[in-house]
């Protein structure tokens, strides 16, 4: 049973169990983020009608997005599994897109793009479900302008379906399942060069 | 780049003044960088654009905080601090809403920008023997066309 | 039936009332009076239309958790009418409020009546003193109730620090901060590590921090409270998502609080109560305000704020414009030692007489900073050596000078006998050493809690949270949202 949280676009949580989406609700809106993730989480677990410690492992969605909204949610679902006790499981969004989108796309090779704002593109590049429905990712996402996306990869067939959190949780169950390691719970800041601290901040108590 | 205004301010209110007839020129998307040293007079060019555009709250330099967002009647007004700022990069993870917001970004170094292709910047530089202010109002890229002609008044 | 406060007009009805209730047993005229009046003491009195009809007392030493209720007295004729219950409601409300873990009363073993009253209301029978009634005989029963106070956790990101912090009731329990004191010597300036960032790093391990301190397991949290303004937005908003995930996790209601009345409640977690109504005077990097606090949760007053920089801001740019590296105000605090802080008489900032109609409590050190810099400036020009202890000192004067003098004005125009400190700057030893002087001059209370709570923290934030719970008050809901300036009279969003 896992609790799915997304706010790479609007806000949206799901409870998803063996591939199955029991609860999910989301906002549209792309800045009312730490308005509307309490609510969407309540809501997608009470449509599931599960209580909290009936939740196994959280999926947050890293990114790439705009940073303030993605903190939000990421926030959100490190406080839960925390709080709980409970594995949280980072999921790159456009990976996730590429998953539950990309079935048809056979062993070509494909984008899946999000909008970077300032005119700007995410890009992934994927080839190919492996055995498990998961998309091969080529090479590094990327951030990118209309030009040198046409320029690059103009040939490429190109999926733009928004990350919520129904594709954050399908994706993250399943691989969870085939052994991929969603460890990684940095966001996906594309656009500075890592800006990260030089050294780890002391907490004092 | 063009020059679209150099005039002297003698005094603070004068300053206040001249912020305040600015916002008129202001809306949604804009975007002001006000370039000067310690004391030029930004915060208070700030709490006149701050005035002139209806802004709730107190307009105070956003020095520690980094950035204050101020509601209008029009849109929002985001007053920034780059002097604790690295690089345009951190500034970049501020996450600001450009599109949606006016943005005044006070900033006393002289970082290449990238921010927007348009913006205003106004350089402020201090008289070293009297209360006098030098400003050179310059336009950039869609401001190029502008024309201003503030009066500060007294 | 109308209950309130007991005031001095009621003092005369009050001796009268205990002489007829209580005959010979009653106390003298005096020892009521001294009571009535006795700091940590409060009297409630019941009144029908003009006469006084019932009396209750309670005795909350601050700091102690504990309430004793002195007396509760009923006339003759309006007993059973229900005042007796009414009283205990609102002394347990009373008492809670302050903080209270235990209650005490005594009572006579033979006033089986009181005895089940009490009762009712949880007290238990702990202790006998034997023929404590004379000429009598009888025994004084001691009877105690248990107060369960909320464990309350609050997450502060308001700034810089992420604080996380737990109390339970008026009791700090832990308070884990993560604070950026790695420091890239640009001059200056601290590079803030890229704040909103920095918290969501840094969250997990302050939560856990906090909680291994405080030796609870998140389940036991009776109610979460997150900072949501003022502030920056991007930062706050990491608070609140992890505020909102943590409530949907445990259940637990959430209360959205203001971050400066936060540095007010921060005294709570010293003293073990606040005292109102009180002016408190708050001074950061960030923030400059006055207020005037007649009820934490209800009544709080901006008297007056910074209109440019924040003091704590003008240590740090002044500190550079003397070529003193970051931080400002240890640097300038160390530069300004053997220095005269009457060498230059700097300018106190909205002090004049022309400011006192529109900036009367108002700060502003941006003059100062630049008065400082053109005397610095005018010496490079003539050549002249600057005695930098000189300037740190007057400097440093200045900003102290305006604050405690503006703070003492407060405290005299609302005949507000105390004053509160908070903010960073607390940490300014001539700040804490003028205050005091002044305050003891004036005979005002003055309040500096140790410095991690002065500091942005997160047991601030838990501790006014708290208050909001022990008054009953409706949590948060789960749609507030980051408010980036916020007006101190707003103490919860909903």
């Amino acid at each position: 049973m896992i609790l799915a949280i997304d706010t790479t676009s609007g806000s949206s949580a799901a409870v998803v169990n063996r591939g199955e989406v029991l609860g999910f609700s989301g906002f549209d809106d792309p800045f009312g983020h730490a308005e509307n993730i309490g609510q969407a989480i309540e809501s997608a677990m009470s449509e599931a009608k599960v209580a909290g410690k009936e939740i196994e492992a959280v999926a947050i969605s890293r990114g790439p997005a705009s940073y303030t909204g993605l903190r939000v949610g990421m926030a959100a679902g490190l406080a839960f599994a925390t709080a709980r006790k409970i594995p949280l499981l980072g999921v790159v969004s456009l990976d996730a897109v590429a998953s539950i989108h990309g079935a048809g796309m056979d062993n070509k090779t494909w984008l899946v793009t999000s909008d970077a704002k300032r005119g700007e593109q995410f890009v992934g590049v994927y080839s190919g479900l492996d055995g498990n429905g998961l998309a091969e990712r080529q090479e590094q996402l990327q951030v990118i302008k209309p030009e040198d996306l046409e320029k690059n990869y103009g040939s490429f067939p190109r999926i733009s379906e928004l990350c919520d959190a129904k594709v954050v949780g399908i994706y993250a169950e399943k691989a969870d399942a085939a052994g991929v390691k969603l460890d990684d719970l940095s966001a996906l800041y594309l656009r500075s060069p890592d800006v990260t601290p030089s050294s780890k901040k002391r907490v004092s108590g | 780049m063009r020059v679209l205004q150099e005039l002297i301010i003698e005094n603070e209110q004068q300053m206040q003044n001249l912020g305040q007839k600015l916002a008129a020129f202001l809306s949604k998307g804009d975007l002001v960088l006000l370039n000067g040293p310690l004391g030029a007079g930004k915060t208070t060019m700030t709490r006149g654009i701050g005035k002139g555009l209806q802004a709730s709250g107190t307009i105070q330099s956003p020095t520690f905080v980094l950035a204050r967002t101020h509601q209008t009647p029009t849109a929002p007004l985001v007053h920034v601090d780059a002097y604790r700022l690295g690089s345009a990069v951190e500034l970049d993870d501020l996450d600001i809403d450009f599109e949606r917001s006016i943005v005044v970004v006070e900033w006393p170094r002289d970082f290449t920008q990238g921010l927007s292709d348009d913006w205003l910047e106004i350089e402020i530089s201090r008289d070293r023997d009297s209360d006098s202010r030098m400003l050179r109002i310059k336009g950039h890229g869609k401001w190029q066309k502008r024309e201003l002609n503030i009066d500060p008044g007294n | 039936m109308d209950i309130r406060f007991a005031i001095p007009a009621d003092y005369d009805s009050l001796v009268n009332l205990e002489k007829e209730i209580f005959g010979d047993q009653a106390w003298s005229a005096s020892a009521m009076v001294a009571d009535l009046e006795a700091l940590h003491t409060q009297y409630l009195v019941a009144f029908n239309g003009s006469e006084l009809v019932g009396y209750a007392g309670l005795s909350s030493p601050a700091g102690s958790f504990q309430a004793d209720i002195n007396t509760i007295a009923v006339s003759e004729p309006h007993r059973g009418s229900g005042l007796g219950s009414e009283f205990m409601n609102r002394l347990i409300e009373l008492a809670t409020r302050g903080g209270a873990e235990e209650m005490f009363l005594d009572v006579r073993a033979d006033n089986l009546g009181a005895i089940g009253l009490y009762k009712k209301y949880g007290f238990e029978h702990i202790d006998t003193r034997k023929g404590y009634y004379q000429p009598e005989g009888v025994d004084a029963w001691v009877m105690q109730k248990t107060i369960d106070q909320p464990l309350v956790l609050g997450i502060e990101t308001s700034c810089d620090e992420t604080g996380v912090g737990i109390v339970k009731g008026n009791r700090l329990l832990s308070n884990a901060l993560n604070s950026s004191m790695e420091i890239h010597a640009r001059y200056g300036g601290v590079v803030p590590e890229v704040a909103a960032r920095a918290h969501l790093e840094a969250l997990q391990p302050t939560i856990d921090t906090a909680l291994y301190e405080a030796g609870i397991q998140l389940q036991e949290i009776d109610a979460i409270a997150v900072t949501n303004g003022p502030g920056l937005a991007g930062a706050l908003m990491v608070g609140i998502g992890a505020a909102k995930g943590l409530s949907a996790a445990i259940g637990k209601p959430l209360y959205a609080v203001n971050h400066l009345v936060g540095h007010v409640g921060a005294d709570i977690l010293e003293r073990g109560s606040l005292q109102t109504p009180s002016i408190a005077l708050l001074v950061s990097g960030g923030h400059t305000s006055l207020l005037l606090v007649n009820d934490l949760l209800d009544d709080v007053e901006l008297l007056g704020e910074t209109i440019d920089d924040a003091a704590g801001e003008a240590f740090d740019k002044v500190a550079r414009i003397l070529g003193l590296p970051y931080p400002g105000g240890p640097e300038i605090d160390k530069a300004a030692l053997g220095g005269n802080p009457e060498a230059i008489r700097f300018p106190r900032g909205l002090s004049l007489p022309k400011d006192m109609a529109e900036h009367k409590y108002d700060f502003s050190f941006s003059g100062l900073k630049t008065a400082v810099a053109r005397y610095v400036e005018k010496a490079e020009d003539s050549g002249e050596q600057i005695n930098t202890s000189d300037v740190a000192a007057s400097f440093r004067e200045a900003v102290v000078d305006v604050l405690v003098t503006k703070a003492l004005k407060a405290c005299e125009e609302y005949g507000v006998p105390r004053l509160i400190l908070g903010g960073g700057v607390t940490a300014n030893a001539r700040l804490r050493e003028l205050a005091t002087q002044k305050c003891s001059q004036a005979g005002i209370e003055l309040r500096i809690p140790r410095f991690s709570l002065c500091t942005d923290n997160g047991a601030m934030i838990a501790s006014l949270g708290a208050q909001l719970v022990m008054a009953g008050r409706e949590p948060s809901g789960n749609g507030f949202g980051a408010e980036s300036t916020m007006e101190v009279s707003k103490v919860q969003s909903l």
